[in-house]
Order: C-alpha cells, then structure tokens, then sequence
C-alpha cells in the first residue's frame, strides 16, 4: 500500500510520484480508470456512424454516435482475439468490424455476427459485445467517461469548474466550439502530470519562454518583469481543477486574441452583445476564454483545447486542436494560426516546455534529494467569496490544488 | 510544358536556397521570400489539405517565417 499522504504534502511532493512505475499503474487504475476522464467532443462525431479513437488511461476506447444519437465510448478490443477494431483516429461505419476475422459489431458494442458460426457450438452473442464504458457523459459537448459502474456524477467532479467550461463555450455566437481541425500530437519524455502542472505555471513564462518575448508582443508579457506590478492570479477550484486567469492584467478587448481588430471583430461583438447585452459582451471579450485544467486530461487553453495522454511513467503525449467558435466560421482561420503559434511540435511555446518537462523527468531521477518544493505563495493566498483559493499567478496554488485532489483519490479505500 | 531554361533557373534556386539553410546564412535565406510567400507543412495525412479548415504542424507567412529566423 503506496502512502500518498506521505509522498503529497501541504508544501513538499516526493519524486517518486514522476517516476515509479507502481504509482503510474495506480494512477491508471484509480485516476483514469474509476474516475471521471475527457474523452473528446460531440462535434467530432456530428453524424450517426462517425467516430473517434482515443486512449482512457490505458485503455483504448472508441467514441462513436449511434443511430439514435446517443454518444458511446466503447473498449478498442475485438472479444474474439484482442485485435483493435478500429486502427483509425476517425472515421464514419455503419458497423465496427473487426479486421483479423471479421466479427462485426453494431454501433452500440453490440455482436452482430462472426463469419463461419458453425464453429460455435451454443455461442452467446448477447455476451460478446465490445465492452462499454459504464457510465458517459456530457457538458456542453465535452464528453467524459468513466469505466466504473458506481462513482459521483459528472456534475459532482466538475462542481464550479462548468464555469471555466462556459467561459470557453460562452464567446461563441451559438455558445457552442467544434473541434473540426483535426490533432496534433506532441510526445513528451516526462510523466503525464508535468504537462497539467506546466500548462497551468505561471511562473515559468519569463524564463523558458523569454527569447520569444524578446522577439514578438505576446499577450503573456504581462507576467513577466516586476513581481508587485503582475496582475494576473491563479486559481484553485477544487477537485484538482485549477486556472491561470490572465485577465486582470488585460487593460482591452481581445488581448488574448492579439488585439484584434476590424470589420469581423465588429460583426463579432455585435452578435454576442445581442445575446448577453453589452455589459456582458465587453466582459467576455476583456477576460476571453479560460485558461485552465479540468482535472485530470483535459486542458482549455484559451483558444486551443488539449488533451494529456499517459503513455507510461516516463512519457506522454500532448494533443491539441484550435476550438472553433460556432457561428463565426470567420474566425477559423485566425484559430488555426494561433494553435500553431502556441502548440505541437513546430510551435513557439509548446517545444521549449516539453524539453523543461523532459529536463525535470532526468533530474527527478537524482534520489539523493527526493522532495519537490510546492509551497511558494502559501502565505498570500486567500479564498475568494466562491469558495475558490486564489494568489499570485506565479504561486504554486495551481500545483497544490491539482496534487492535494490526487492525494485524496489515491487514498480512497 | 517546362522550358529548359526555367527549369535549370527553378533547379538552381531551389539548390541555392537549400545551400543557404544548409550553411546558415540565414539573412540571405529569408531575402528569397516574397511578402506573399507562405510555408506549409500540413498535419493531416488526409488528401486535399486545407489550411483553412484543418490543423497544419506550420503554415508561416512571411512574418512568422522571419520570427523564426530571429529565434534561432
């Protein structure tokens, strides 16, 4: 039995969370297996038929629309001999056939058929279904599954955090985004929980990424330079979902969307303030969409989505793709420019910390000083009137809130 | 139908233009683009790409191109 209130501390971590495989295999089991997991989107799968391939935890799932509508996250195994049904990232059947001998499966995990029955004596069909995630679920398209039968509802791990969702959601015209583009994904040699960490650090800016401040203007300068003069905060909401907000720092609209201007950002404004009023507009193009970690997988990162993938204690993969803002198509292009700016491989933010995640990986190996310190700003934090722990965007009240979650799931008898 | 003239010009802006990446010289690299030009290396391995709708690993205009160059 692994003690985790040992290894998570109020202000101190131990190395062995990064790098022992037999807390990675818990993990899987009690994090991503049993507990609520970001599966993708329903705009992914608009039509009956479509569908997507994805991993839960270590397991690989298949997320599809059947023919009355209803989204299910089936397991990726044939039940004849384990082969994968569907080798496709995506793709549109009318039924999931398997391609070693072709059992065939109806858009629902149920066993249609297996060519040459007569080498079954009494089969039971009915029970040789593609096994199915128990229990899945949506908020505004963003589709979650869970392989345990019993556990919270959605609504419960989420809590507040559907804010930070809707604030994502709520600068689209429609109040819906599609992910349409397409992912990108970026191996990273480090275990899954730096990039969470990471994307959400907000002290980092003004040292892994400097050269490219020095280089363009970019919305993120204003966390860099004088520590009293930073407006932004981070935020922990509870439940290991955990925010950077920007927005304090932001003096205009549309800083996150690099000042934007011109006619399309009139037409823009216009259809939003006839939705919300002008008060509310102004507001939703001042702060723009969250910057935050749904815990565990998923990441809104303003106008890109990610998704953290654990591959092994020692790695991962990043995927990522623009969120469209439905109703505004115009816009598509500008998203897309800005998710290659920000993420993947080729990008200006993305490999610079990857290569940081990667460093920390080796450096945690060194079991001579086996604590990672987790307690800078516990002093200045403070609770806001939601219930919300909030503090200086370089404080690591994002880390703790993420960590002292995980401690608790992991401890759960 | 490709003179030979052109294509012995095409030839050897593509070899000077790899030469001059190659050995770093990147002032002059970035001097070949025009303002119009754009580096495309899409992300899908789906036929007829578009960048306007799909995800690419880099789709530079001249600008970004140069961000780039300043980086290195």
């Amino acid at each position: 039995m692994i003690d985790y209130k040992h290894l998570v501390q109020d202000d101190r971590i131990h190395a062995s969370l990064y790098t022992d495989p037999a807390i990675f295999d818990d993990e899987m089991e009690r994090i991503f297996h049993r507990g609520w997991v970001f599966v993708g989107h329903a705009s992914e799968i608009p039509r009956p038929g479509d569908y997507v391939t994805r991993t839960l935890g270590r397991e690989p799932v298949i997320m599809v629309r059947a023919g009355d509508g209803t989204t299910s996250v089936l397991v990726n195994r044939c039940r004849h001999r384990g082969t994968m049904v569907c080798p496709a990232d995506r793709g549109h059947a009318r039924t999931l056939t398997c391609p070693y001998h072709g059992w065939t499966y109806d858009l629902r995990g149920e066993l249609l058929g297996v060519p040459y029955p007569g080498g079954y004596a009494g089969f039971d069909k009915a029970s040789h279904g593609l096994p199915r995630a128990p229990r899945v679920a949506e908020y505004r398209g963003f589709v979650f599954a869970s392989l345990a039968g019993d556990g919270i509802p959605l609504a419960e791990h989420l809590g507040p955090a559907t804010r930070l969702i809707d604030r994502s959601c709520d600068i689209s015209p429609e109040g819906l985004v599609e992910l349409s583009a397409g992912w990108v994904r970026h191996r990273c040699a480090a275990n899954w929980k730096m990039l969470p960490e990471n994307d959400s650090d907000g002290y980092h800016l003004g040292f892994v990424h400097m050269a490219l401040f020095r280089t363009i203007r970019s919305q993120y300068q204003r966390v860099v330079g004088d520590e009293r003069s930073i407006k932004a905060v981070v935020r922990d909401w509870g439940r290991g979902h955990i925010e950077i907000d920007w927005s304090p720092g932001y003096e205009g609209l549309f800083e996150w969307l690099g000042n934007a201007a011109g006619p399309a950002v009139e037409r823009f404004v216009a259809a939003i303030e006839r939705r919300d009023g002008p008060e509310v507009a102004q507001r939703r193009f001042r702060e723009g969409p969250a910057h935050a970690l749904i815990f565990p997988n998923l990441f809104l990162g303003e106008t890109n989505i990610a998704i953290v993938q654990p591959v092994s204690v020692e790695e991962c993969v990043h995927w990522h793709t623009p969120m469209f803002w439905k109703g505004v198509p115009e816009w598509n292009g500008r998203l897309l420019r800005m998710a290659e700016a920000g993420m993947g491989p080729a990008s200006f933010l993305m490999p610079d910390d990857l290569i940081v995640a990667g460093r920390n990986q080796l450096g945690l190996r060194a079991r001579t000083s086996p604590w990672l310190l987790l307690g800078r700003g516990l002093d200045r934090e403070t609770v806001d009137g939601d219930g919300r722990i909030v503090s200086h965007v370089t404080d690591e009240t994002t880390n703790r809130g993420f960590f002292h979650h995980l401690r608790a799931v992991m401890s759960e008898v | 139908m490709v003179s030979e003239a052109d294509h012995r010009a095409v030839a050897d802006f593509l070899y000077r233009e790899a030469r001059l990446a190659d050995e770093a010289r990147y002032a002059e690299w970035l001097a070949l683009w025009t303002d119009d030009g754009v580096y495309w290396v899409p992300a899908t391995t789906e036929p007829d790409p578009d960048p306007e709708r799909q995800l690419s690993h880099v789709y530079d205009n001249r600008a970004r191109v140069e961000t780039r160059v300043k980086l290195l």
